[in-house]
Order: structure tokens, then sequence, then C-alpha cells
């Protein structure tokens, strides 16, 4: 199969997926900046929640956070853009062999390093050398498990080589693979995460720990902006990391910062008059759910997770935080998506029959459990909302509130009795959503579940290529968990930022991340 | 004075030993899986075990906390789990962010303390007096982490003066530098202050009392002469005292107010630290701070009795 | 008097010597004087004002149930984050409870907390005081030692520890002000018993063959109630502090438990709101004071009766 007709299928796929995802809206929210002539100079000082915990891409935990400060200072072989595309990134073009388990890039020239050095195929292998050594141990490799060898065939021609055939292999690759520079990475070893270099529009300066990193114009920067010259247009981008929602909404109403990741709906009232502030809705949201644990009493019973789950009142939770900028949906699939299906839905609110089913489980006079949750908002209010509807169905629950670390120890030694979590959706592909969430190879199995049935399944959806029977597929794996009352799916939540009026063009991953290359700004 | 010194440090020792012991097991004690902090959450079973042993913690706890100490007394913090920078790095990067902000907050708290202390004693028995009175009172009565939210809801969000959170380094801008840390410099100063007041208030009156005082009156001389070369002088030992032992309390409200103001000082790393269990980062940072009150006792302590030799005997006996 | 005086205006700090504080005539004063404490502290300015608030605390502990206009969990969806009103006088809070309730039953788990860390900070450190003094020698060495090394961790630190390493729980919180605090007692209480220990009185009793604990409780522990009453009212000021501090940090009570400390960092989020963080700052506030007054007053009377009786 060639590039080209590859390509084309492989859009018509994507752009669904994405185009659901939201996508074209962002674009939609700058009707203005073609017509306006890009500044150069200045700075663009953007806030997000999360600290990076290092800057070498193979060495993050903050999921999509991460990359709000990664995607200025690297670039991987392939870009996903905003119309959904798979795009020619530091690769000019792809292709898959014979056998589809492996793909040749063809890399781009006269690409330069932050350090100096030059970018190319023995360059790029190296950050897939070090996302396959067992020695590294590098925590993120898990997001590039696809790939089982690297090639270095030519001087600007690498391959690839994939476990199998995969559909997920290329967005994988555009996400995970951010190419760092080998150089560098010999001359710092274990501070490399503090002294990064990639090939991005923004190079490394300098980090405050606990309160921003500043990013310098890469002056080498590859591609040219809409004057001709080479991008970037800003002098220096500035992120700082603010968790409290309400400071960071304080701080670009008086405009210390200029964009702000995504803040919560009650905070979003109090800007939405605003005339120097622009709402920008991202493509995805976040699922707020919980997960039972079933492999011990009381939630072995499959009655009393149903008890649980009828009484709640998922509409109301979803209004008081939300704020009607959510939706309530039988799993976590968002009802733009193409794998979404409202038929699925069967626990509404109904505290009588949840009587009913303790009543059937022996439990008459109701039951106490103990939700585990994780000391953040909305977490902690959900919680409590859950805790006063469930009382009404005879459940009495007690909050318990840990911080992310032992949230994660207390899943994985199945210690909770069920605990809240959120994850956002859509990803990329639902075989990247399932896979990971509730496949065989889950990050963490909250349930305890360990169905053959199920894992099969989610592989079973992951090979195929068809998408009406892929659709069919994904019914079937959502109607499993909704049947089996596995996990409590309680709403999806809009994810909306907020940004000062003189940032022009600032385009967004399809997390949500910035990237900041063609941004300017207009004071 | 030699003895003395040598004394009180060799009282310290066995302090420290005792105090590096108890940090170390009591973060130990934290439940949950070190590997988390290194690998995160998305590392398989296999990774785990491997980090396990990479960094030792499948040894006894006895063996971690020598291991720990040795290391740490030469020089070596080890790294974070949770970022893998340098310990080392990390304090010292934090500590002057937080010693200037101690150093701003004794400012304000010196400031407002030693002139309201030195007036009301004075002023003894009058309403000004009581009126002094009654404020430190009162404001050893404001929670200083309420005062904090209170400072950001008058200066950043009704007047839009001052920005809510943040650090710039002073070398790189002093004037924004200051703007960001006045007001948890405010928070800390006024929750010290009125221990100042208090202080001064007590010691100027013990001094005016003292016999040398009366004489120098009954010869004539002005009290302002008298308050300026005697008083004062004598009189603010104790306060310096006060003040060395408030740095401990200085620190501790710096945890809260850093974490208000997102300040990256020590306290806000210890915190953010708790929450990540990086251990090596909490035990070291918790262990720095101790360091500082115990040595600013000390130094406090030596400076008192090269004052004041009668405590110097009274140790030494 | 003249080393009282120091002590007795900085409490909460680590004294410079680890030597005995107070003098024979504490003691005397202690024994005579006590059963007119109630009414010196009404005559006391601050102590009558210190001894309301005390008062208005505890009952709205204890009269929470009657005091409080609605039950404090009770969720209202249609009332969230409604400004102070004649129905609910201090607004509602992100779930539309009734903020005056919760503050009235927020006062429960405080004295709770309070109560608790005062008395086991208490009773645990006069027994490691009364140990130290009584064998001297190794045990007085070793135990003031590690007194030392708690009191040199700052407070809040070591609370932050000790809750961190265990969990948020209400017992931990108590543990952990328990152990910053109590090295506070057993130094007042070893110095007491340094004093009295060679007084003659206690001599007399050795001799006729009492045993140490006989003494302690019946010679020695009358004879330092008086400062340790002092005592247990500032430290229950700075527990309270420490206390309101963790749940602020989100290290102390746990959701939905009414907590003041709580619900000023909940005010955080919702900066506009202004009545969330204003009024259970005000409730911590007027706690602290109510200690602060009274310990103050405590003071004041324990040395006027101390300068009587010297000058007797």
């Amino acid at each position: 199969m060639n590039t080209a007709s590859w390509r084309t299928r492989r859009t018509r796929n994507l752009s669904v997926v994405l185009a659901t995802a939201l996508f074209v809206s962002v674009a939609a929210a700058y009707p203005a900046f073609a017509q306006d002539k890009p500044v150069r100079g200045g700075t663009i000082v953007g806030t997000t929640v999360l600290e990076p915990k290092s800057l070498d891409p193979l060495f993050g935990d903050g999921g999509n956070l991460d990359h709000y400060v990664w995607r200025q200072i690297y670039e991987s072989l392939l870009d996903i853009t905003g119309s959904g595309e798979v795009a020619p990134g530091l690769a000019t073009s792809w292709k898959f062999t014979e056998d589809k388990k492996s793909i040749d890039f063809t890399l781009r020239q006269g690409v330069k390093f932050h350090d100096g050095t030059a970018f190319n195929a023995a360059a790029a292998a190296v950050t897939f050398q070090r996302a396959l050594s067992k020695e590294l141990n590098a925590p993120r490799a898990s997001d590039l498990s696809a790939i089982t060898g690297v090639e270095v065939r030519g001087p600007y021609q690498l391959r690839i080589n994939l476990k199998a055939p995969s559909s997920a292999a290329l967005p994988a690759i555009a996400f995970a693979g951010l190419i760092s520079s080998p150089a560098a990475i010999k001359k710092h070893g274990q501070d490399y995460g503090r002294n990064p270099a990639g090939t991005g529009p923004f190079k490394f300066a300098s980090w405050q720990s606990g309160s921003r990193i500043v990013l310098e114009r890469n002056p080498d920067y590859w591609r040219n902006g809409a004057d001709g010259k080479p991008l970037p247009y800003l002098d220096r981008v500035i992120i700082r990391f603010i968790k409290k929602s309400a400071v960071k909404v304080i701080e670009v109403k008086s405009g210390n910062v200029q964009v702000i990741d995504t803040v919560s709906a009650r905070d979003l009232k109090t800007v939405s008059g605003d005339s120097n502030l622009r709402l920008v809705r991202t493509g995805n949201g976040r699922h707020v759910m919980f997960a039972f644990n079933i492999s011990k009493p009381p939630f072995d019973d499959i009655r009393l997770r149903q008890a649980v789950l009828f009484g709640m009142d998922r509409q109301t939770m979803m209004k008081v935080i939300t704020l009607g900028r959510g939706q309530v949906t039988p799993t976590l699939i968002p009802n733009q998506n193409w794998v979404f299906d409202a038929t699925l839905e069967k626990y509404g609110h109904d505290p009588a029959r949840a009587k009913q089913l303790l009543a059937e489980a022996g439990h008459k006079d109701g039951i106490d459990a103990r939700l585990d949750i994780i000391k953040r908002q909305p977490d902690s209010t959900v919680a409590q909302l859950m805790q006063a509807q469930l009382k009404e169905a005879g459940i009495n629950l007690t909050i318990k509130t840990v911080d992310r670390q032992s949230m994660q120890a207390s899943l994985r030694a199945k210690n909770h009795m069920f605990g809240i979590g959120r994850f956002t959706v859509p990803g990329i592909d639902p075989a990247q959503t399932f896979g990971r969430i509730f496949g065989r190879r889950a990050r963490i199995q909250r349930t305890g579940v360990s169905d053959e049935k199920l894992f099969d399944m989610i592989d079973n959806a992951a090979r195929q290529t068809d998408q009406s029977v892929r659709k069919g597929l994904y019914r079937e794996i959502q109607a499993y968990l909704v049947d089996n009352a596995l996990y409590g799916f309680l709403f999806f939540m809009e994810s909306t930022q907020v940004e000062r009026t003189e940032v022009k063009n600032l385009k967004r991953t399809v997390g949500g991340a910035w990237v900041f290359a063609e941004a300017w700004t207009a004071k | 004075m030699f003895l003395f010194i040598s004394k009180r440090i060799g009282q310290t020792v066995p302090v420290v030993l005792l105090v590096s012991f108890f940090v170390f097991f009591v973060i130990n004690v934290i439940p949950g899986d070190p590997t988390l902090t290194v690998l995160g959450e998305f590392a398989t079973p296999e990774q785990r075990e491997i980090a396990r042993q990479q960094y030792g913690f499948d040894r006894p706890m006895f063996v971690q906390y020598l291991d720990w100490l040795t290391k740490t007394l030469s020089g070596d913090l080890g790294r974070s789990l949770h970022s893998n920078e340098r310990v080392w790095a990390m304090l010292v990067d934090r500590l002057p962010v937080s010693l200037e902000l101690s150093a701003l907050a004794l400012i304000i708290a010196l400031g407002i303390g030693i002139p309201a202390g030195i007036l009301a004693a004075l002023r003894r028995g009058t309403t000004t007096d009581a009126v002094i009175g009654m404020f430190s009172a009162v404001a050893l009565g404001v929670p200083y982490f309420w005062l904090g939210v209170l400072l950001i809801l008058l200066f950043a969000i009704f007047f839009n003066l001052l920005p809510p959170s943040g650090y710039v380094a002073f070398t790189e801008s002093p004037v924004e530098n200051l703007k960001l840390m006045i007001l948890p410099a405010l928070t800390i100063g006024l929750h010290v202050a009125p221990l100042i007041v208090r202080q001064t208030r007590a010691s100027v009156l013990q001094v005016l009392s003292l016999d040398y005082v009366r004489t120098a009156h009954a010869k004539g001389l002005p009290w302002s002469a008298i308050v300026r070369r005697h008083v004062l002088r004598n009189a603010l030992i104790p306060v310096l005292t006060l003040v060395g032992l408030q740095l401990g309390n200085m620190l501790g409200g710096a945890i809260v107010t850093e974490t208000i103001f997102s300040t990256p000082g020590l306290g806000s790393l210890i915190v953010a630290a708790v929450s990540t269990r990086d251990f090596p980062v909490v035990q070291s940072g918790i262990f720095l701070v101790v360091l500082l009150v115990i040595f600013v006792n000390l130094v406090t302590d030596i400076l008192y009795a090269y004052v004041d030799p009668r405590i110097r005997q009274h140790l030494i006996v | 008097m003249e080393r009282r005086r120091s002590v007795s205006e900085a409490p909460e700090t680590p004294r410079l010597e680890t030597e005995t504080v107070s003098s024979d005539k504490t003691a005397a004063a202690g024994r005579r004087a006590r059963p007119r404490l109630a009414r010196d502290l009404l005559r006391h300015r601050q102590g009558a004002v210190g001894t309301v608030l005390f008062l208005g605390l505890v009952s709205m502990a204890f009269l929470a149930p009657l005091l409080s206009p609605f039950d404090p969990q009770h969720v209202d969806v249609e009332k969230i984050l409604s400004p102070p009103s004649t129905t609910h006088w201090l607004g509602t809070d992100e779930l539309g409870r009734d903020i005056a309730s919760r503050i009235i039953f927020g006062a429960r788990v405080t004295l709770q907390v309070v109560a608790g860390a005062v008395a086991l900070s208490l009773v645990a450190g006069a027994i490691l005081g009364f140990i130290a003094a009584y064998l001297g020698r190794f045990w007085d060495a070793l135990i003031m030692r590690v007194i030392d090394a708690l009191l040199a961790i700052p407070p809040l630190v070591l609370a932050l520890a000790i809750v961190a390493a265990l969990g948020p729980n209400l017992f931990y919180t108590i543990l952990a002000i328990a152990l910053a605090k109590l090295g506070m007692f057993a130094r007042l209480v070893r110095g007491e018993v340094l004093v009295l220990k060679s007084m003659e009185f206690v001599e007399a009793a050795r001799a006729a063959g009492a045993s140490g604990a006989r003494i302690a409780l019946k010679h020695i522990w009358p004879n330092a109630a008086g400062n340790v009453i002092v005592f247990s009212a500032v430290i229950a000021s700075s527990a309270l502090l420490i206390e309101s501090a963790l749940n602020f940090l989100g290290l102390g009570a746990q959701p939905p438990t009414p907590s003041w400390g709580v619900m000023i960092a909940m005010g955080m989020q919702h900066w506009t709101l202004w009545w969330m963080s204003i009024f259970p700052g005000v409730a911590i506030f007027l706690a602290i004071l109510a200690f602060n007054l009274l310990g103050d007053a405590l003071r004041d009377i324990m040395d006027r009766r101390l300068f009587d009786v010297g000058r007797l």
C-alpha cells in the first residue's frame, strides 16, 4: 500500500473521529485571525494545573497535561492537525511495509536540535531505543508499547517495527514519540529532564520549580510563518503552575496571565461578561466516574452495585457541578462520539428500586460503604452529593480522601470498596480509551475484573479496521460494562479554557494542550 | 566562653541525630508504593520490581536509615523519586525564597512590634497601652492562613493592586519580586508581630525598673536619652532571643502561607513532596528546616550568653 | 520573678534554659489560692471576656443540635451558594448547606481535637517530665534530649509529617498535636518536680515511706497544677491553630464533617463569594481569642498571687 492511498483511508476514519471530538469548533473560535497580520515579538504567559515531573518526554506522569510544556520544546515524527489528519512532522512521508508490521519514515532534512546538533535518522532512533530500553525503565515507554524495534536504513530513512498491525500505532507515535537530542541526553545524563533539547519552536531557558518554566524563541526553527520568516513569532513563552481554578481566573482577568487551562464551570460564569477574555472549548472533556471493587464485599454482589447506581441522581449531579456544561451518558463515551449509543442507559434515578435490590441481597436496613476519592475538585463535591443522594436509598457512605499516589496504591492493592476517578475523553481512537482503562493491559484494573471475554472483546475491536464492524464491537463492550454494573459513569464535563483577546492563533492538540509555534500577541 | 560554646554544641549533636532518626522513621511509615512516585502510574509490575531493587526499597528500614544518614552527612542527598532532580539542587533552589520570605516577614514583625512595644511600655497604663494591648491580643487570635485569604480578597480581588500568586526572583526583577512577596510576608509578619510587641513591652518595663535607670533619671537625664542609651540596648536582647525562637514558628507558618500564594519555597516543596510520597525530598526538606531552627537557636543562645554571663555559668555548672 | 517574666511572656517558645523555671513561691501560691480562681477570673477584664467566649464555644459544641437552624449535612441543590439572607444568616455553601449550622457543628470537631490534644499532651508530658526529674541522671538526659528534638521541629511541620504518614483522621490529628506539644508540659512538670523534690515536705513524705507515685499524686501534682492550667490554655490556643491549619490543607477532618479550616479552604475556591471564607475564619478567630484571653488572664492572676505571697 502506498502512502497516498493509506492516508486517504486513514483520513476518512480519523476525520470522523475527530470531527466528532469537536475539533472544528477550536478552529472556528478564530474567525478573525486570517485577516490579522501576525506581529513578531512579545511574551505569552500561560498557566496550567500540573507541573511536569520531567521535561524528558519518556519520564512524565501527567498524561495530557505534560504536553502543555513539552509541545513547545519537542516535535514528533508525525503531527495530528486541527482538521483531524495525521500530518507530516519531523517525517516528510511514511508508508507501511507489505506485512503492515513496519513503517518506513522519510525524515526532514536541515533540522537542528536546540543544542546545535543535527537531526537525522540516527538521532531519531535514539528516542525509540530509549523507550525500548529495559535498563532505562522509562515510565512513559508504555505509550509506545506497540513498537518492538527501530532500524536506521539511511541518513534520513527510519523504519519502526510493530508487534502487530495496529490501528493505533501512528497516533501513538504522534502523541508519545517526541524526539530528544541524543547529544544532550549524553551530556546531561540523569539531569536531562531538567536540561531538555528538542527541535521545537521554543528552547528551554529556566525552571523555577514550584512556580514556572521559561521558554525562549528557537531562532533556528525550521518552519516559516505567514511573513516568510522563520517561526515562532513570540520571543518568550512562560508557563506557570497554579492549581486553584479560582486563582487562575483572577490572574487572567487582571492580565498577569494571557491563557489558562481548563477552569471550573462556576469560574467560567465570572468571566463570561469580560470583553478582554475569550472562552475556548477544547475538543475533549473529562468523564467523572467511579469503579466498584468487585473482588471483595460488599460490591462483589451485583445487586448492591446496581442499588448504588439506581440510588444516584446523575442529572442533578451534572447540573450542580457543570452548571449545564456537561452530559449524562450511559458510559464514558460523550454523545457526539461515533461509538456513543444512548440506548445503553439502564440506571435512572430510582431510590425505590435501589431499596428493593438491597432487600433482595439481604440488606433490608441498608449497607455501609466507603468511597475513596483523591483530594481535588470536583471529586470532593461529587462524593458529598453522592453521599446525600445514596442516604435516601439506604446506603451510608463514608468518604476517605487521599492524595493521588495513595489512591493508586490502594486501587492496585484492591483495598478500596469503590473510588472516584476521571478520564479525558474521547481519546484519539476508542481503541486507546477502552484498551487503557478496561483492557487486559490496563494501567490499573480498578474493578478487579478479570473476565477473558471482556479482554478479548477489547483486543478484537482494536484489531478491526472496518468502522461499522468496530462500532458494533464497541457497543457490545459498553453493554458488558453497563450490564455488569462494574462502573458508575457519572457525567461528562466539557473542557473550556480562557484566553485574553490579544492572544492570536494559539492552536491546541487533541488533548487541549497548547502549541505556541504560530501564536502571536497583539499587544 | 569557648567551654560554653563547645558544651552547647555538644548538646545539639544528639538532638540533631534524634531529629534525623525521627524524621526518617515518621516519613517511612507513609503507606503507599514508592515505585509509584518513581515510575508514575503507567509502569508495569516488572518495571516496578526493577525500580524497587535499584532504589533499595527492599532493604530493612534501619539499613535504609543508616545509608541515608551517612550519605546525607557526606553531602549526598540523593535524587527526588518524583522528578529525578538532585535533592540538593532542589533545596538550594527553594531555600533563598523561604529565607527572603522569612526576612521580609521579620522586618514587618519587628517594624511593627518594637515601636509598638516600646510605646506601650513608656505609656504604661494609659489608653495607648490598652489599645496596643488589645490590638495584639486580637492579632494573636487571627489564624494566619485566614489572614492570607483575606489579604488576597482585599488586595488582589477587590482593589486589584497586587497579584494573588506566583514568584519572580529578586535578581530578575526586584519590583515584581516585592509585589509578589509582600502579601505572604505580611501574612507571616502580622502573625509574629504581637509576640514581639508583648516581649518588647515586658522587657522595656523590666529594664525601666532597674536601679541604674532610676539613678540616671534621678541624675536628671531626660527620658528620651535614657531610653535611647540604656533601656533599648538592654531591653532588646530578650526580644532578639524571641526572634530566634520564633523562626521555627515562622517556617511552620510558611508551609501554609507558601501554599496559599504558590510561593516556591521550602514549605510548598515539603507539602508537594508529601502528597507525591517523595521520601528523599520530604526527609531532607524537613531535616533542613529543623537544622535551621536548631542553628538559629544555637546562635541566639551563644549571643545571649555572650551578653549575659550568668547564663554561661548556669549551663556550665 | 525575672525569669518567670520572660517565660510567661513567650510561653509558646522553647525556652532558653532547660533548667528549672518556677520558684517555690509559685508552688505555695498554687496550693493556697486555687479556690478563688473562678472569682478572680471574672473580675479580670480579659478573663471575663475569655470566659464568656469559651463558654459560648463549649455550649455551641454541646448544644449544636438545638442551636443550629438547619441540619449541617442537608444538601439542597436549589440553594447552592446563596448569600446571607434571613433564612440562611451566613449563606450557604457549594452544596447548598447552611453555613451557620456548619459553623456551629464545626465547634464540636474543633473542641474534640483541642481537648484531646491538650489532655494527651498533658498526661504524656507530665509522665515523661516526672520520670525524668524523679529518676534523674541517664533517664533525665535521655528523655530531655528526645523532647529537645521534638520541640526543635516546628509544630506544624511535625503534625504535617505525622498526618501525612498515618493518613487524615481525627485521632491522628490529636496525636500529632499532642506529640508536638507534650515537650512543653514535660519541661514544666520536670521543673516543678526538681524544685519540689528537694523541699521539706516531700523529703518528709519520702522518709515516711511514701512511694514515688504517691508522692507524685499527693504532693507534687497539686503544686504544679496552677501552671499546668495556664499552659493548658496556651497550648489549647496553638492546638486550635494547628488543627485548623491541617484542616485548611485538607489533612484533617474528612468531608462531609463540618470543619472550619475545610470551610475556609472551600471558600478559596469561590473568591467572589466572600461569606464562604469570612465566617468560618471569624469562628476560628474567636475560639483562639477565647483561649488566649483565658491564658493571659490566668497567668496574670497567678503572677499577682505570686506577688502577694512574695510580699507576705
